[in-house]
């Protein structure tokens, strides 16, 4: 979240007094609706959405975890609070999604092992955030069987423990994987990549053990 | 003035009516067809909209981020950009830039994020993640390199009030025109793109 009100250079700081009152209302609070009494403030994020058929979901530098899994369970919605290293706080709202792995393809995370992952969007703390760059929330049923293509495993500031956000994720359909990275689809209402399963997994199998970068 | 939307869908029932009639045939929808299905604008336009940026914010990236910012002040538009002021006293700014990370934006090298009261926005952060090695040339996103006007303008364009143009995203009932898939606001596949076209141009001068 960020500061309230439009500031010229030079005011004082009002912003930053209403970013810790929001703090402090919201930080760490899990799941449950505000009463209509108190309707939530609403975040809107909007990432630069870059390309997510099955190539370059592969070749894309930041999957640090590469792996497929179950999804086990869904959690209640947290609201979570980062402070970067310039200062600047921001504020999202994620569903926790934890999911049992099957087969690791890059990264230390072991088959057999449970991770969670933040499945972006939802509403929770006081907080509605909405980014339709990330994928359908029904994308993780308990037991759909997914790819995760991502970053680390790492805790927040306001995180008990550590998660994983997606950059890409493939789900099984039938006998493919389908691309189900972005609730809104790749673009153009394009039918999502595609590939055979048995495909994908040589593919997979092939990713070299570190990502690449130009 | 007409919302930008009913003037966009006005524009191509008009189309399609004198189409109709046989009098002109209009094969595409209209050359500026912009779309701002879900986004917001700025509460006003009565300051110029600074971006307070924090001093370690990389000197290279800098040209870059101010021309992403200053190309949307357009004749015919009240809105205008400053160059970012690089201060340690950026936290004054509700409008706010960095260099820097969170594993909340994912794998987005530009994240825009605003706090929305009713249909506009007041303040918002930009932030150009430091993941992503940042050029002044051709970007290769899945590599890792971002070219800094490109991924600036374009989320600057969020912040100006314009969403992704293609269908999917875009719901306002209209296709995804020639000026649209040439616009900043078009991302996938389109590699460095660092000027407004006349799309963004018709956009911001609706909007403000």
């Amino acid at each position: 979240m960020i500061g309230h009100g439009f500031l010229r250079p030079g005011t004082i700081a009002v912003a930053t007094l209403g970013l810790a009152a929001a703090l402090i209302a919201g930080c760490g609070q899990n799941g449950g609706t505000p009463s209509a009494a108190t309707a939530p403030t609403v975040v809107k994020a909007h990432p630069y959405k870059i390309e997510s058929d099955l190539p370059n979901a592969l070749a894309f530098f930041g999957n640090t975890n590469v792996f497929e899994g179950t999804v086990d369970s869904v959690l209640p919605n947290v609201h979570a609070v980062d402070v970067l290293d310039t200062g600047e706080t921001i504020e999202a709202v994620y569903t926790p999604v934890t999911i049992t792995i099957d087969t690791v393809y890059r990264g230390k995370l072991k088959a057999g092992s449970e991770v969670t992952i933040r499945s972006m969007g939802g509403e929770a703390g006081g907080i509605s955030y909405v980014i339709h760059e990330a994928p359908a929330k029904e994308t993780f049923q308990p037991g759909s069987r997914v790819v995760i293509f991502g970053g680390e495993l790492v805790r927040v500031d306001s995180e008990s423990a550590p998660a994983i956000t997606p950059n890409f994720v493939y789900q099984q359909v039938g006998g493919e994987f389908v691309d189900a990275t972005y609730a809104d689809g790749p673009t153009n209402g394009d039918a999502p990549s595609a590939a055979a399963v048995a495909e994908v997994r040589a593919q997979l199998r092939a990713l070299p053990s570190a990502p690449q970068r130009d | 003035m007409v919302n930008p939307v009913t003037r966009r869908i006005l524009g191509t029932a008009l189309a399609a009516m004198v189409g109709s009639v046989g009098a002109v045939v209009i094969a595409a929808g209209p050359a500026s067809a912009y779309c701002r299905t879900g986004m917001t604008k700025w509460n006003n336009t009565t300051y110029s909209k600074t971006l307070g940026v924090d001093p370690s914010f990389p000197t290279a990236m800098r040209t870059g981020l101010s021309n992403g910012l200053t190309q949307w002040n357009r004749s015919g538009s009240t809105l205008r950009y400053t160059t970012p002021d690089y201060t340690s006293g950026w936290m004054i700014y509700a409008f706010r830039g960095s260099h820097s990370y969170s594993p909340l934006m994912g794998n987005a090298p530009g994240y825009a994020q605003t706090m929305v009261s009713g249909s506009t926005h007041s303040g918002g952060n930009l932030i150009l993640s430091n993941r992503f090695s940042w050029v002044n040339g051709s970007q290769n996103i899945s590599g890792g390199v971002a070219d800094v006007q490109t991924v600036a303008v374009h989320e600057v364009g969020h912040f100006t009030g314009l969403a992704h143009p293609w269908i999917g995203h875009c719901t306002d009932g209209t296709s995804y025109t020639p000026a649209e898939q040439a616009s900043v606001m078009t991302t996938i596949n389109t590699g460095t793109r660092r000027t407004l076209n006349s799309d963004d141009v018709a956009g911001v001068t609706a909007i403000y």
